[in-house]
């Protein structure tokens, strides 16, 4: 429980910059962005009517749908989402190789707690604050939908389409935290954040590019696709177990290293 | 010598990580140019009627992507990404690795001043910087040679390589600059990693724009926009502003590191 309560002290400020980081990106976009573009829609429908259906599905865009909220939604789910793995990694990075950073790993040890404790209490305090955010995220996201913009639209579908977020950043939470715990030494964790994310992020642009659907196994921001809840009211199945079982290997394998690894002699 | 020696050694992992990162990354992303390239020019004419924002958004603002060279402008952002990331590793890494290792007692103790052991670090980042870049220039060439094309894109490539060293060199300098001047080692890799944020957050709302104008000046990722290289020029400008400011990032650096206290 200390060790619980340490961490999500520890990260309380890193959670409220996030939290605030991700909830402006959302309504930049589907508020203030999706206007713009909404003023744009004759003129661009107007444009493309001319040109063949094969076209519309054309680097992943469903031109059809892209004027609706979902549509757009799901255009800009990958820019949400990198700011989501970012926090996410960096969240799990900075908890897991706390004690990797300041070199006290044996001070930790000498407590009176099992090394899977200390495991299952740092997890825990992830996801707690992984899930804070996202319960504030989904909530935003049901408020602002109820505006003009997204007249329409199903509620519940909203609230999936949000939480393909969480699902997202619990799959970057695992590999974050397997980083962290795998790695020699971790020097600083804006570093690794960044790049993970951005990984991510390249590899979803990739997928675009490539309009390959094997790519989207290997790119992480696409596995839980709020196309798919927009049209079907759920995700896709193969990438959601890939998704599951990327995560539950990360974990598993960290467990095992943490709670089975030397202690580093300083 | 044996400070360099050293530090090269000591950035050769995250080296090749980078590098099989990017390989891949340019291998696969223009091998499969012939994917996208089935529509003619219908395609070019369709994704000209996109609202800006959309292509922005797609990474391709201001440039045709059914063509060779549009396509491999907007995967050479994606490799811009990369360069900056890691600039800002190499940059932050040289002021600070010292300090969390905690070994800059032992380094000091040795019959260098500060400013040459800084120097030297920086030097190490810099080599590596411009292997990424002239690997990223080999790979790129070697896959385009693969697709047996008739057009010939060796000089846009380079100057692809070359706006990435630029803009890498900025960013090494800047995260220099910010590490030297944070107290914190952690501190300081954080605000190098914020400016690369805040750069990728102005380019792309640069990119939304018709006409950035002098949003250009301070969004770096965007000092050397695609439509320009493709042009055949990188903007001497913007080179004297990118060179003028890595002096002056050095420059705080480098006294700054002069006076600053171990921790």
């Amino acid at each position: 429980m200390n060790i619980y309560l340490f961490e999500l002290k520890s990260q309380l400020k890193s959670f409220l910059i996030w939290t605030a980081s991700l909830i402006a990106v959302y309504l930049v976009f589907m508020t203030g962005m999706f206007d713009v573009l909404m003023e744009s829609k004759d003129a661009f429908e107007k444009a493309v009517a001319g040109f063949p259906p094969a076209f519309s599905a054309a680097f992943g865009l469903h031109l059809d749908k892209l004027f609706t909220f979902g549509g757009f939604y799901a255009f800009v789910f990958t820019y949400i989402a990198l700011v989501g793995a970012i926090m996410a990694v960096s969240l799990s990075v900075a908890v897991f190789s706390r004690e990797k950073r300041s070199k006290c790993g044996d001070f930790l040890l000498t407590k009176p707690v099992g090394r899977g404790t200390v495991y299952l209490s740092k997890l825990l305090a992830v996801l707690t604050l992984l899930a804070a955010a996202n319960v504030l995220f989904i909530l935003v996201s049901a408020i602002s939908c109820s505006g003009s913009a997204a007249a329409g639209t199903e509620l519940g579908r909203v609230v999936w389409a949000a939480a393909a977020l969480f699902f997202t950043q619990l799959v970057f939470m695992g590999v974050g935290i397997a980083y962290a715990v795998f790695a020699g030494k971790v020097r600083a964790v804006s570093g690794v954040a960044t790049a993970f994310g951005f990984g991510g992020f390249i590899l979803s642009a990739l997928r675009r590019l490539l309009e390959k659907e094997a790519v989207r196994f290997i790119a992480p921001l696409d596995y839980f696709s709020t196309a798919a809840v927009f049209e079907t009211g759920g995700y896709e199945a193969k990438y959601a177990v890939t998704a599951a079982a990327v995560t539950v290997i990360c974990l598993m394998l960290s467990y095992i290293r943490f709670t089975g690894s030397d202690a580093p002699a300083l | 010598m044996n400070i360099l020696k050293r530090e090269l050694r000591a950035g050769l992992k995250p080296f090749l990580l980078w590098m099989i990162a990017v390989f891949t990354f340019v291998f696969i992303g223009i091998i499969k140019f012939g994917g996208i390239n089935t529509g003619g020019a219908d395609l070019s004419k369709l994704l000209a009627s996109f609202p800006r924002i959309l292509l922005a958004m797609l990474g391709m603002a201001g440039v045709d992507v059914n063509t060779l060279l549009g396509y491999t402008a907007v995967l050479f952002y994606y490799v811009l990404i990369c360069a900056a990331i890691y600039s800002v590793y190499l940059g932050a890494a040289a002021v600070t690795r010292e300090s969390v290792d905690k070994t800059y007692e032992f380094i000091f103790t040795k019959p260098r001043t500060r400013g040459f052991i800084l120097g030297m670090k920086l030097l190490a980042g810099w080599l590596y910087l411009l292997l990424f870049c002239v690997f990223s220039f080999l790979f790129s060439v070697w896959s385009i040679g693969l697709l047996r094309v008739a057009e010939d894109v060796t000089a846009q490539v380079l100057l692809f390589s070359l706006s990435l060293f630029l803009i890498g060199s900025l960013f090494i300098a800047l995260s220099a600059c910010l590490s030297a001047l944070s107290a914190r080692a952690e501190k300081g890799a954080l605000r190098g990693n914020l400016a690369f944020l805040y750069a990728f957050i102005l380019g792309s709302v640069s990119d939304m724009l018709d006409n950035a104008g002098a949003l250009r000046v301070i969004s770096p990722l965007r000092y050397f926009p695609a439509s320009e290289i493709i042009g055949g020029r990188l903007h001497g400008g913007y080179i004297a502003l990118t060179a003028l400011l890595t002096a002056a990032f050095l420059l705080i650096a480098f006294s700054r590191f002069y006076k600053r206290d171990l921790t």
